[in-house]
């Protein structure tokens, strides 16, 4: 006799499932974290404290969660346009690299422009870089079933070796002592801020993308095509839909949106090119926009718990706690919030095998 | 199901008590916190790459020890792996927020952030490695790592049969630059028949990719490598292959003893001192300091017992000249790869030259992309 | 395997293909509807006998077929139409037809002799690699399927649940997947949840299907209820040609019933329907013509009346009457 272990999928989850199980899962991850803490001889309520504080105790802590989720946020939206029509569109990190790219070139070459041209041109220029970063993908997957898992995931390396060419190269500030720097920016092409914190006005173009996602994904004719095509591609062919076209419409707009979230970094953030803009957005965006089940709404607040995550990971720092154990208590959170979310889609079941 | 039951239970267990714990721990906090508030100098730094690299963090987390034991009424924070993008503003920020009132930021690419953070807080001193803005209440410091290169270069050009000395680079701005460059001139001195070969690897801290380059130079004939690089991943290729290596920011013999001759060192910890005591005594400047081998803040490690007297009186007396000032490494004439003169008989290169340096010096194999 | 058996190996071989069976069997056992319907020694039997034991002799005698003679104009003609299968191969060879209002076509024939692709050619989801497809008196040869749909052809496919019905949608959504651009449902760019909310219903209450609600997936729903929703919805757009696949296969005897009746329903409106199936009852019961396919050929094309059972079951097995004196001659 053996035993195996099944995995079933739940038919329908229940609606409580979806909410404790989640909230169970980072309290488990806090629990573990928290002895892990204990054996490495720190107080594991004083650390989470911290973290806590560091990331949302203070004004100051909270506007720099923000600031850390607008790319998430915008990323992980641009993600999840792709996601629902099951186009597995890994390349966020590129098309946020392309975007940040073409928004620099205006202010670069024409340093001089007003803030009502310069703006809206950086913007324009980045989604539509990151919107052509996400096409080629789509075409080459439209036209000869090229894998865009694949393709997107190489086009990063692309994306950020094309953006160090530039800033080591053709595009390094002239004063920067040969430093890989981009000049900075004008002042004309800073994206406004709230008051004396960094948080830009990405977050209003977050919320309002959130917006508009949530009308087109429950409640447009475009929107119900990518739901038909991501659930059954067959039943979209039979029921006479533009699946190509709609590939392409999708990893555009998907682009597009990645691009966007590089173009707010550079303009509000950063001020320059350089090497090393994200320190991975595009691929943590989709461990949100996942774990949001892709709702909008949900992609909002989960980036700012994965920026407060980081954010809080880097406070507690300063009382001695090492980068590594704050990596590690991230991971925890997100091992146990994968491993629930699993778990409300399957249980497990125990079956006994006869042996062979 | 039982078992899940059983899961859940302890979860929500586990969660309880540690809800409950938090509880017990909040009435605590106050009076902790009171004792602490002892008049201490809180100095922090922000490092780039893991205080364990073995390499530049390392260097610099070993003179913050060293200040603190020199300094009993100085208390030190440190913040590990903070990437050069949007995070270390917000870091600095928070360490100014907590008290810190020196604050040693140690990579390039804090420059900007450690500027920014800088004009909101003038009544903080703020020191940035290796950049070139200044204000009021910034200053810049670095070391002349070329001299020790040079030093290095003598002793590679000594021992290689091969002629062949692979250099694994990690980008190429000007110090990687400047200190591929010299030394090539220090190996060229003693051998003007070997050649430097480098590879870039387009990043600071990659153990597996740095040992990597290193083993393709190894067999592309190199039998020294050198590095200017965060981990001793190439100096393990060196020893794996069984020949001869030249670390980079701290002692890497430990790592590898069998290849390592010698290490171009930062040694931070008497100038964090300076700087810290500048700072109580109000006599600290915003300068743009570049410590050299006179200062003792670069220096070579201790020789491995692979290296030879001869060699070793040939380093010495080349340090000499250096210290005493009768020479040093980009005084004319220095030649480019074409072999055109760059720098005439009798010139030398300037602060500013070297600062931005974008050519390689003749002997050395491969291109700065431009 | 002639060589296995020869070496002492026991043989099972499944096929459906007359000829094979007379030619290494040695003992054969007919299977119909999941029941052993007789096992014979191989040199004993006639191919006649296999056919009766695969079609069932009393095929025709539990409905009486009433002639129907309401049929109308030409809705659909088919002149040598070919096409490849999903490997690439020829998958319809020369196929030629003609279906007229309130006429339905029964296509018999074994699984896999080229239904799909014909039922696919029809709906546009196929490629026609040559000859033409006329519908309502126009040439609509390689239309895309949105365009057919708009013309008014419904489709019924095999594959009930992903491609028909889709299972992670709610009844509503399924109900919409052809209908989500009528002006009915939506606007410009928004779908009106609220007015296809209702025509669900309706559609649910006027088939009788039995759902857990309108806002569950359809995927936790019976194989009869899911075929009543699917048949719903492609008879709801009010169809002049419609194309049903398998349409009780699984389905127990009262769901079957229930089919049925709509289908004869649908042609007594005069809706063309091209039926596809491999249950000569359901077949006889229904039709009004009956073509035969086999390897891609339409091997048989018979008015109702004029139908003999033992030819049908003979063409299925790509036998034709001709052939059957050699076959017989030649056993051994």
């Amino acid at each position: 006799m053996a035993i195996g272990v099944k995995f079933e999928k739940r038919l329908n989850p229940s609606a409580a499932m979806n909410v404790t199980v989640p909230l169970l899962s980072v309290l488990a991850a806090l629990a573990v974290g928290a002895l892990f803490l204990l054996l490495t001889g720190r107080d594991p309520v004083e650390v989470y404290e911290a973290m806590f504080k560091g990331a949302l105790g203070s004004s100051y802590g909270l506007a720099e969660t923000v600031v850390k989720g607008i790319p998430l946020m915008l990323c992980a939206l641009g993600i999840s346009v792709a996601f629902r029509m099951q186009l597995w569109n890994i390349g966020a990190e590129g098309q946020f690299y392309m975007g940040a790219f073409a928004a620099s070139w205006l202010p670069l070459t024409f340093p001089d422009l007003p803030a009502a041209v310069m703006l809206p041109g950086m913007l324009l220029l980045g989604c539509a870089a990151g919107g052509l970063w996400g096409l080629i993908p789509a075409l080459l997957r439209a036209r000869w079933k090229v894998n865009e898992i694949i393709t997107t995931l190489m086009f990063n390396y692309v994306a950020i070796l094309w953006v160090d060419y530039l800033v080591y190269g053709p595009w390094k500030d002239p004063k920067g002592f040969n430093f890989p720097l981009s000049a900075k920016f004008p002042a004309a092409a800073a994206l406004p801020t709230f008051g004396t914190s960094r948080v830009h006005v990405g977050l209003i173009l977050a919320v309002l993308l959130a917006g508009v996602f949530w009308v087109v994904f429950t409640k447009s004719r475009w929107g119900y095509e990518i739901k038909v095509i991501g659930s059954s591609e067959q039943a979209a062919r039979y029921a006479g839909m533009d699946i190509k076209g709609n590939i392409y419409r999708v990893m555009l707009l998907s682009g597009a949106v990645c691009g966007l979230a590089g173009m707010t970094e550079v303009s509000g953030i950063v001020g320059r090119l350089q090497p090393g803009l994200s320190p991975g957005y595009g691929y943590t965006a989709i461990i949100v926009a996942w774990l949001s089940k892709l709702h909008p709404a949900a992609i909002l607040v989960v980036a700012i718990l994965f920026g407060a995550l980081q954010v809080g990971g880097f406070f507690v720092q300063t009382m001695g706690v090492p980068a590594s154990v704050s990596a590690m208590l991230q991971g925890a959170v997100l091992f146990f919030v994968v491993g629930g979310e699993f778990l409300t889609q399957y249980r497990i079941v125990l079956a006994r095998k006869e042996a062979a | 199901m039982k078992n899940r039951k059983f899961l859940i239970f302890m979860t929500v267990v586990m969660a309880l008590a540690l809800v409950l714990a938090g509880c017990g721990g909040k009435k605590e906090e106050p009076k902790k916190d009171a004792p602490k508030a002892a008049e201490k100098i809180k100095v922090a730094f922000v490092y780039v790459g893991p205080v364990g690299d073995g390499g530049w963090t390392y260097a610099h987390d070993q003179a913050r020890k060293y200040l603190e034991s020199k300094m009993p009424d100085v208390q030190t924070v440190f913040v590990e792996s903070v990437p050069e993008g949007a995070d270390s503003e917000r870091v600095i920020t928070q360490l100014v927020e907590q008290g810190a009132k020196i604050v040693f930021t140690t990579s390039f690419g804090y420059m900007d952030p450690t500027i920014n953070v800088a004009k909101k807080y003038p009544n903080v001193t703020f020191m940035h490695c290796s950049g070139f803005k200044t204000a009021p209440n910034v200053g810049t410091y670095f070391g002349r790592m070329y001299q020790a290169r040079y030093l290095s270069g003598i002793v590679a050009g000594k021992q290689t049969k091969s002629n062949v000395i692979g250099y694994v680079a990690a980008f190429p701005i000007p110090e990687v630059v400047r200190g591929i460059n010299a030394f090539t001139v220090g190996v060229r001195s003693v051998n003007p028949q070997a050649k430097v070969k480098v590879i870039w690897t387009n990043t600071w801290y990659d153990p597996a990719k740095e040992k990597q380059a290193a083993m393709s130079l190894l067999d592309a004939g190199a039998d020294v490598i050198t590095q200017h690089q965060d981990t001793p991943g190439p100096m393990q290729a060196a020893q794996e292959k069984g020949k001869f290596g030249i670390g980079y920011n701290t002692d890497m013999s430990k790592m590898a003893p069998k290849a390592v001759m010698t290490s171009p060192v930062w040694n931070w910890g008497p100038y964090y001192v300076k700087v810290v005591e500048g700072v109580k005594n109000k006599t600290w400047k915003n300068e743009q300091y570049w410590g050299s081998l006179k200062e003792n803040v670069v220096d070579l490690a201790p020789f491995g017992p692979m290296v030879p007297e001869e060699t070793k009186k040939l380093v010495a007396d080349a340090k000499k000249k250096i210290v005493d000032g009768s020479w040093d490494v980009f005084w004319g004439p220095v030649k480019d790869q074409t072999g055109a003169v760059k720098i005439a008989a009798g010139q030398k290169m300037s602060d500013a030259d070297m600062l931005s340096f974008n050519w390689f010096v003749e002997g050395v194999d491969g291109t700065i992309s431009k | 395997m002639k060589k296995m058996a020869a070496g002492g190996c026991a043989v099972v071989f499944i096929t459906h293909k007359m000829n094979e069976v007379q030619e290494v069997a040695d003992r054969v056992t007919v299977l119909r509807g999941g029941k052993v319907s007789g096992t014979m020694l191989c040199r004993d039997v006639h191919a006649q006998e296999l056919v009766w034991l695969m079609v069932g002799r009393k095929v025709s005698l539990n409905t009486p077929h009433l002639a129907h003679d309401g049929c109308g104009d030409e809705i659909l003609q088919l002149k040598d139409v070919t096409a490849l299968n999903d490997s690439g191969r020829p998958g319809l060879n020369s196929v030629s037809l003609s279906l007229r209002a309130g006429q339905i076509f029964g296509i018999a024939g074994v699984a896999g002799n080229g239904q799909k692709e014909l039922a696919e050619v029809l709906t546009g989801l196929r490629p026609v690699t040559g000859g033409s497809v006329e519908y309502m008196g126009e040439l609509v040869t390689n239309l895309p399927p949105a365009e057919l749909i708009r013309r008014g052809i419904s489709y019924v496919p095999e594959d009930r649940l992903g491609m028909g019905l889709v299972p992670n949608l709610d009844a509503v959504e399924n109900m919409l997947l052809k209908s989500y651009q009528n002006p009915e449902f939506s606007g410009r760019w928004l779908i009106d949840r609220q007015a296809a909310e209702a025509r669900t219903a309706e559609l649910v209450r006027q088939y009788n299907v039995k759902l857990a609600g309108l806002n569950q997936p359809v995927r936790s729903m019976s194989g009869g209820n899911l075929q009543k929703l699917l048949l719903a919805r492609e008879i709801a757009g009010q169809p002049k040609l419609i194309v049903v696949v398998y349409p009780a296969r699984g389905l127990d005897v009262g769901a079957t019933e229930g089919i049925h009746n709509l289908l004869l329903e649908l042609r007594d409106r005069g809706t063309a329907i091209l039926l596809v199936s491999e249950d000569l009852d359901e077949l006889m019961k229904l039709s009004d013509r009956v073509g035969v396919m086999f390897g891609g050929l339409m091997a048989g094309n018979f008015a109702i009346e004029e139908v003999d059972l033992e030819e049908v079951g003979l063409l299925m097995m790509g036998l034709f009457r001709r052939e059957e004196e050699q076959i017989h001659g030649d056993r051994r």
